[in-house]
């Protein structure tokens, strides 16, 4: 044997022979000292080598202790190991093999196991520190250093996948074998050899495949590693780890091997906060399966040192009402509690708990149901001096714009009502404006719009008094009492907008909408389907008595435009809640639909709030993906799309996004399949999406074959165009989740805008506008600034829609200017010109004070009714000129309500009376698996609260004399307390 | 189930304990709301989880005692709708309602190449008077007689029907007619290029046929015009019952003093004769850079005539001076000069500076100055009084956006309406006369000004005059419009870079109207500025 290895070595040497060389000129320049110890280690190894097997033990101690105390520096390996390289193998395969069994047999695994850090590279040595630490003396993990450590971690962990993988295979044969007995018993069938067939052959392969492996066994020195050992293994490293600074890696190991216990066990009160960011933030990139349980170690790691905010936060990423409300009944300090309800308040999550329980169960409600939001907005407005209204000029500055048409005096119904939405985003929750609510001209605003125009004129009421459902519904009470439908429809409308996002206990957008659910006006009706949506977003449970109302309409036959707005309200209303009534009725209707029904724009938005009601549910989705397989095309492709999308958005899982995208590149292998000429219709069939392939009956081929083969092209084509707008929007809200994942959505929508075909490119500047939601960052408003000059007029339309998007409630000057150009530009299009002026309005929402992400806390939460209200608009904008921008259906933008929330941040005292403290805001910095306590945020300014926070920024405290209650991200109402360390 | 209390929550206020008997029909109950809050139970909604209270059962309504109710109403008026006539809005409208609500001017297709007849049309048609005489004409029948025969006659009673097309619809306007029989009256202008395609022609041309056409058979007859008597002029047709359109407003006259220079002016008496112009030209010599003193040069030239005491020929000067200015004036860049080389009429694209406002005062005979001056004396308050209550309105914070840099350039309407301003113009009394007009009592068509504001301009792009494209810029109210086909608006600042000096549209033709007084400035004190004369005063501390 001995022979052999040198043989092997030598023909190594030749083959390296250039670079032997080099090494030897290397090692000429060797110094002295290094010298005298490569001679030492030779010496021991070759004494090692010799038979005397007396000299082992005391050569072997004498290299461990060489190697032990050399010191490393971070840029060259230890000189020992270095040295000690080239007889690795001797040592492992010879030496290690000839000691006899004992103590010092394990002192030269120890070595072995050691020195095999070395020799990683070669395939067959890749776990040997792992295989020969487990025949070594076992004695502390961390004697060998911190190096050693590691690869015994990243050992471990292949180790234990090539374990999972071994079972698997295992399992499934098996289960092969228990299929065969079974088939065996019940007989022979002719069929039955077919099958037989196939799986011999896997069989076969399998077994192939296997044997590798078990040679693999002994070639490691006859070991084979247990489950058991490695997680004693484990229980060893990671508190190494822990104690080490290198939480990153403990974690690793644990996700890994799926022991999130023993990640608790180890946690301490110094790193638990580096651990659980870690953890939380690893979230997006795990398999579905582990996401929620890392989660879920956070959550209970956070709980166990006490840490009720963030344990609340992944409580409610978990989306578990029983966590968040045990939590909430189990958080001992009553002032944290109301920090909770604060932010229970903005994820708009309903808690089941008991309001005779606590003291302060009134306060709590009101913070829960946002009851001041209203009140503190309009603080924030005073503080910083912008209650004053403005006027649409005002933001439209018409005299900077690069031509000017003397429109003059002659009203256009379109630009009034593009004026009567900018008037009513820029003072969005103001409570004043101008236009409409001036003592002295309060119709005549309303008057100098048309018809649909005019119901959506009134409707901005509820923009501006938003919130505000004391002092806001008198105001729009009064309308109500006009005979004008179209006016009494937009007090409706504006009665469910204010209540947006606001609990009330006498629930006055149910009382005064319910009534007009069924009414036979278009417009009254229209407006409470809409309404109800609105106000009662993302309220799941809490808008149960909203839903019982929808709901029966949903599958009410003859009505389509009803049912599909009742769907989609009752889509948003129980946003990610998997309602069972709703999702079985909208199936029903889905299912029940007159096929004339299925390829209006308005299916669109039914199949949506299918959709909605699985938003970030992911595999708890499946049953309603399965319903979908009996709706016909060309609706089920597109059900389907949105469904899948919203199950797993927010989450950039990769897999979901891949299956998108090949959605979306079907047209194109289409095509190159209809250059074949005369493809069978057969062909045809194998070429349907991949999606929709199943369940096709077969009788449509049959009759006349040609005929049918082009009908059914006709209509396939439709069907993946129809789908492939939403697999696009479906790319953007599975990848919105994080950052990274929005960088590759930013590349990938770029090719499609370059390559892709008309439908798909008209809806990736909407895709872009969800994934930068208020977030205007220059790479995406150049795109898409150069898409709204596009010669396509709807890719232009969306392109201009979504920089509304993207720079909503930011008052970005850059994409002031843009807009004013673009107005300039589009001048003559009335419609294009529409959609500047939205744009133009969103951009300065709330004069800059508000924002459209359904993102918050840190970006780790998305509020569910804010996602939910922004797909409805978008979704609606993938056809802007039948549905989004089409006169009387602009009222769709008011969906967009549940999104508009302040983006400031307020301080409170115990008592909940506002605080004025010094902040630093500054641009947050990623700070995830970084030692020590690096700065949080960069480039900081420092205010006085409150504060508003762009999107990217963090705030900190500047002032030691207060500290927070809980170590929630400080944004929106934040409760302070005095900090009982602080020396004046 | 009879009486408990609730809370009752209305606007920003909580009434706590509030009886209610639900026992008894809801109205008692609304009665006691009303006490508090004074909202009338016909307006008042009340809403108890999720459902409003009808008004004559507790059905449905589960009230539990210590609950709060939301109450919705107020006992405000209801808003009504506006008393004005409902808004027509641009949707509604067609086409030519739209024209007329945008007040846009209408435009002239192009029939091939006609740009230069277009163009000069539209300068023209922005000749208010033009257009009423014509319309007169063509009421008269005069058009229509004259509409069998040939020629010039049938082209003006073509212009005014194509003029009263105009009018009426807001379309653009084809002009076949008048094309066709500006073709047949000018055959120069029916030239066609290989192809068959009408070729491009000079504007300046087509508007000097155009103009003459109009002098011969445009009379003004006595029944619309008072009786005037003739001036100095020389008409060659029609006699004082029979003046011309042209000769009134278009048409002006000067004298010229002929001096031998070789004889110097004692030797030889100067000779004076009486010349009529309906253009001005402006040459365009190395050292023009405005239009003003091109149109100074042009006042002095030289020419070679036999000099009869010399018994030879001999430079003579031409020295000219106005004694009449007419209403509207033509003033032409001689932009184009015929190369032999190419045997083209290239272009000079040098750049010549002109001025919304013209003052030609400078060029008139003496006589004429001094009629003018009564008139320009009222000219400079006014201009006094604008300049006052344009700085107000830029001084004043926050004001209308009327001093903004654009509508500067309106010379006329601006600030007259800016009443509220301190040293503000009174208001024109209704009954008081109409201000002077910007002729001189005895000569309608004149200017008595001798200042002009600009009211329209031709312009042509490309290098040579049957090349190129014309265009006409023609003053709206306060904006110009660019009336060719695309109708498009823009402004001063844009009218101002026609100046020339590159390829884009240079000016060829401008035509000034009169400037007109809005008032009678001479019953007015000049004004005083307050805050001006305070800065002077601090000047000189």
């Amino acid at each position: 044997m001995s022979e052999k290895v040198e043989k092997t070595e030598k023909q190594e040497n030749a083959k390296a022979n250039g670079k032997a060389n080099e090494k030897e000129a290397k090692e000429a320049e060797l110094s002295e000292e290094d010298a005298q110890l490569k001679d030492e280690l030779n010496m021991l190894v070759e004494r090692l080598q010799e038979s005397d097997s007396n000299l082992y033990k005391p050569a072997l101690e004498s290299l461990r202790n060489l190697i032990r105390s050399s010191t490393t520096s971070m840029i060259s390996a230890p000189k020992p190991l270095k040295f000690l390289r080239p007889h690795y193998e001797s040592l492992r395969n010879e030496v290690y093999v000839k000691i006899p069994d004992g103590p010092t047999k394990r002192l030269c695994a120890d070595i072995v196991s050691v020195l095999a850090m070395t020799a990683v590279d070669k395939p067959e040595f890749r776990t040997d520190s792992l295989r020969y630490r487990f025949l070594g003396s076992g004695e502390d993990v961390g004697a060998w250093g911190h190096e050693y450590v590691r690869h015994l971690t990243g050992q471990c962990v292949l180790e234990w996948e090539a374990m999972a993988e071994a079972e698997q295979q295992q399992m499934l044969r098996q289960r092969r074998l228990e299929r065969r007995q079974q088939r065996q018993q019940s007989g022979a069938d002719s069929k039955k050899d077919n099958d037989d067939n196939d799986e011999d052959n896997d069989e076969s392969g399998d077994e192939d495949g296997e044997e590798p492996m078990e040679e693999d066994g002994p070639a490691a020195g006859g070991v084979r590693i247990t489950r058991d050992q490695l997680l004693s293994l484990c229980e060893l490293i990671i508190p190494y780890h822990m104690s080490h600074n290198a939480e990153s890696e403990a974690i690793d190991l644990c996700v890994e091997t799926g022991q999130l216990a023993m990640l608790e066990k180890h946690t301490g009160q110094a790193n638990y906060q580096r651990v659980c960011l870690y953890l939380t933030s690893c979230v997006p990139y795990l398999p579905d399966e582990d996401w929620t349980a890392v989660l879920d170690t956070a959550r209970r790691i956070y709980l166990k040192f006490g840490d009720q905010g963030n344990a609340m936060r992944c409580a409610l990423k978990l989306n578990s009402p029983e966590l968040v409300s045990k939590q909430f009944a189990e958080t001992p300090d009553p002032t944290v509690r109301k920090q909770l309800a604060c932010l229970l308040g903005r994820q708009q999550f309903a808690v089941d708990w008991d309001e005779d329980a606590y003291d302060d169960a009134e306060l709590l409600s009101e913070l829960m149901a946002n009851a001041r939001l209203n009140e503190h907005f309009h603080a924030l407005g005073r503080e910083l001096d912008i209650m004053e209204p403005k006027l649409p000029e005002d933001i439209y500055k018409s005299h900077l714009e690069p031509t000017r048409m003397s429109t003059g005096t002659v009203d256009s119904a379109r630009q009034n009502l593009a004026s009567s939405y900018v008037n009513g985003l820029v003072n969005c929750g103001f409570g004043r404006d101008k236009l409409l609510m001036e003592d002295d001209n309060k119709m005549k605003w309303i008057y100098r719009n048309k018809d649909a125009g005019m119901m959506s004129s009134v409707a901005t009421l509820g923009w501006l008094l938003l919130w505000d459902v004391d002092g806001g519904l008198v105001q729009i009470d009064k309308y109500l009492y006009l005979q004008d439908d179209n006016i009494k429809a937009g007090a409706l409308l504006a009665c469910g907008v204010v209540n947006s996002g606001v609990r009330n206990e006498c629930e006055p957008a149910l009382a005064l909408l319910a009534d007009y659910v069924e009414n036979k006006t278009s417009c009254l009706n229209k407006a409470a389907l809409i309404g109800l949506g609105v106000a009662y977003a993302g309220r799941g449970s809490g808008g149960e008595s909203a839903i019982a109302k929808l709901q029966p309409l949903i599958t009410e036959q003859g009505k389509p435009e009803q049912a599909a707005l009742a769907a989609l309200s009752c889509g948003v209303i129980a946003a990610g809640t998997l309602h069972s009534d709703v999702t079985s009725s909208i199936l029903q209707s889905l299912l029940e639909a007159p096929p004339g029904d299925r390829v209006k724009p308005l299916a669109r938005l039914h199949a949506l709030g299918l959709a909605l009601c699985c938003l970030g549910r992911q595999e708890a989705a499946e049953p309603v993906l399965a319903g979908l397989a009996a709706v016909e095309e060309p609706v089920r492709s597109l059900a389907r799309v949105l469904c899948e999308a919203c199950a797993y958005a927010c989450t950039g899982n990769v897999l979901k996004v891949q299956s998108m995208l090949h959605l979306l590149s079907e047209k194109a292998q289409e095509e190159i399949g209809a250059g074949d000429a005369g493809s069978s219709s057969g062909g045809g069939g194998s070429r349907s999406t991949s999606t929709a392939s199943s369940g096709r009956p077969l009788e449509n081929n049959s009759g006349s074959p040609s005929a049918a083969a082009a009908d059914k092209k006709s209509s396939e084509e439709a069907t993946t165009a129809y789908a492939q707008g939403a697999a696009v929007l479906g790319v953007a809200l599975v990848a919105m989740g994080e950052d990274v994942g929005k960088d590759m959505a930013f590349r990938i929508f770029g090719n499609l805008l370059r390559f892709g075909e008309a439908n798909i490119k008209r809806a990736v500047p909407l895709a872009l506008g969800l994934v930068y939601t208020s977030n205007p960052e220059l790479k995406v408003l150049d795109l898409l600034s150069k898409f709204s000059h596009d010669s396509d007029l709807e890719v232009a339309l969306s392109s201009i829609l979504a920089m509304g998007l993207c720079g909503a409630g930011t008052n970005n000057a850059r994409l002031a200017a843009m807009l004013r150009q673009l107005a300039g530009y589009h001048a003559k299009d009335p419609l294009a010109l529409f959609a500047v002026r939205l744009a133009q309005g969103l951009t300065h929402l709330g004069k800059g004070t508000l924002t459209l992400t359904p993102s918050h806390s840190d970006k780790f939460l998305n509020n569910p009714g804010a996602l939910a209200g922004l797909l409805a608009v978008l979704v609606a904008g993938l056809d802007m000129r039948r549905l989004l921008l089409a006169s009387g259906w602009d009222c769709l933008l008011f969906y967009l309500t549940p999104a508009i929330q302040p983006r400031l941040l307020m301080t409170f005292d115990a008592d909940l009376q506002p605080m004025q403290v010094p902040v630093r805001v500054g641009q947050a910095v990623d700070t995830v698996g970084q030692a020590g306590r690096p700065k949080t945020i960069t480039g900081f300014q420092t205010h006085t609260t409150p504060v508003l926070l762009a999107y990217g920024e963090r705030a900190e405290l500047a002032t030691e004399e207060y500290e927070p209650v809980s170590s929630l991200p400080l944004e929106g109402f934040v409760i302070l307390r005095k900090n009982p360390n602080y020396q004046a | 189930m009879s009486s408990l209390t609730v809370h009752v929550k209305w606007q920003k206020q909580k009434f706590s304990d509030v009886p209610v008997d639900t026992s008894q029909p809801p109205e008692l109950f609304k009665a006691t709301l009303y006490s508090l809050s004074g909202v009338p139970p016909d307006r008042q909604k009340v809403m108890v989880k999720g459902a409003v209270l009808p008004d004559d059962s507790w059905s449905g309504i589960a009230l539990k005692p210590g609950a709060t109710v939301m109450l919705l109403g107020s006992a405000e008026a209801l808003p009504e709708a506006p008393a004005t006539p409902p808004v027509k809005f641009v949707e509604d409208m067609d086409e030519s309602e739209l024209a007329k609500a945008m007040d846009l001017p209408p435009g002239l297709n192009n029939l091939g190449n006609t740009c230069y007849m277009n163009a000069t049309l539209q300068c023209l048609r922005s000749v208010p008077e033009l257009r009423s005489i014509l319309s007169k004409n063509r009421l008269a029948g005069l058009g229509g007689a004259a509409a069998s025969g040939g020629g010039p006659e049938v082209l003006v009673s073509a212009m005014s029907n194509l003029f009263a097309a105009l009018d009426k619809s807001g379309n653009a306007v084809s002009p076949h007619v008048f094309l066709h029989l500006m073709h047949a009256a000018f055959p120069q202008f029916a030239t066609k290029a290989e192809g068959g395609v009408f070729q491009q022609q000079d504007a300046n041309e087509c508007w000097v046929e155009l103009v003459r056409c109009l002098q011969s058979r445009l009379p003004i007859s006595s029944l619309t015009r008072p009786q005037l008597p003739n001036l100095a002029k020389t008409t060659e047709a029609g006699g004082p019952t029979d003046v011309s359109f042209t000769d009134r407003y278009l048409t002006g006259s000067m004298t010229c003093r002929l001096t031998c220079q070789e004889c110097g002016p004692e030797a030889e008496p100067e000779v004076n004769l009486v010349e009529t112009f309906s253009q001005l030209s402006c040459f365009i010599d190395k050292d023009v850079k405005y239009l003003h003193t091109g149109l100074t040069n042009a006042m002095k030239s030289s020419l070679t005539k036999r000099c009869d005491r010399l018994g030879r020929d001999a430079v003579y000067s031409k020295q000219s001076k106005i004694t009449r200015l007419p209403a509207y004036l033509t003033v032409q860049f001689v932009r184009f000069y015929y190369k032999e080389k190419e045997q083209v009429n290239a272009k000079v694209l040098k750049d010549v500076k002109f001025s919304l406002t013209l003052d030609i005062y400078q060029l008139c005979s003496e006589e004429l100055q001094a009629r003018l001056k009564p008139v320009r004396e009222q000219l400079r308050r006014m201009d006094e009084w604008l300049a006052l209550q344009s700085g107000a309105a830029k001084r004043r914070p926050g004001g209308p956006a009327v001093a903004q840099g654009a509508e500067q350039a309106t010379t006329a309407d601006t600030g007259t309406n800016n009443a509220s301003w301190p040293p503000s113009l009174p208001p024109v009394d209704p009954g008081a006369p109409p201000p002077p007009a910007y002729y001189f009592g005895d000569d309608p068509g004149s200017n008595a000004s001798g200042q002009y504001m600009l009211q329209a301009v031709l312009t042509h792009q490309g290098r040579s005059s049957s090349s190129g494209h014309y265009l006409a810029w023609v003053r709206k109210a306060d904006q110009p419009a660019n009336a060719n086909p695309e109708e498009d608006v823009c402004h001063w600042a844009d009218i101002l870079r026609l100046s020339g000096g590159g390829d884009w549209h240079c000016a060829y033709l401008l035509l000034y109207g009169p400037r007109q007084l809005d008032r009678d400035y001479s019953s007015l004190p000049p004004p005083t500025d307050a805050s001006a004369s305070q800065g002077g005063a601090a000047g000189t501390n």
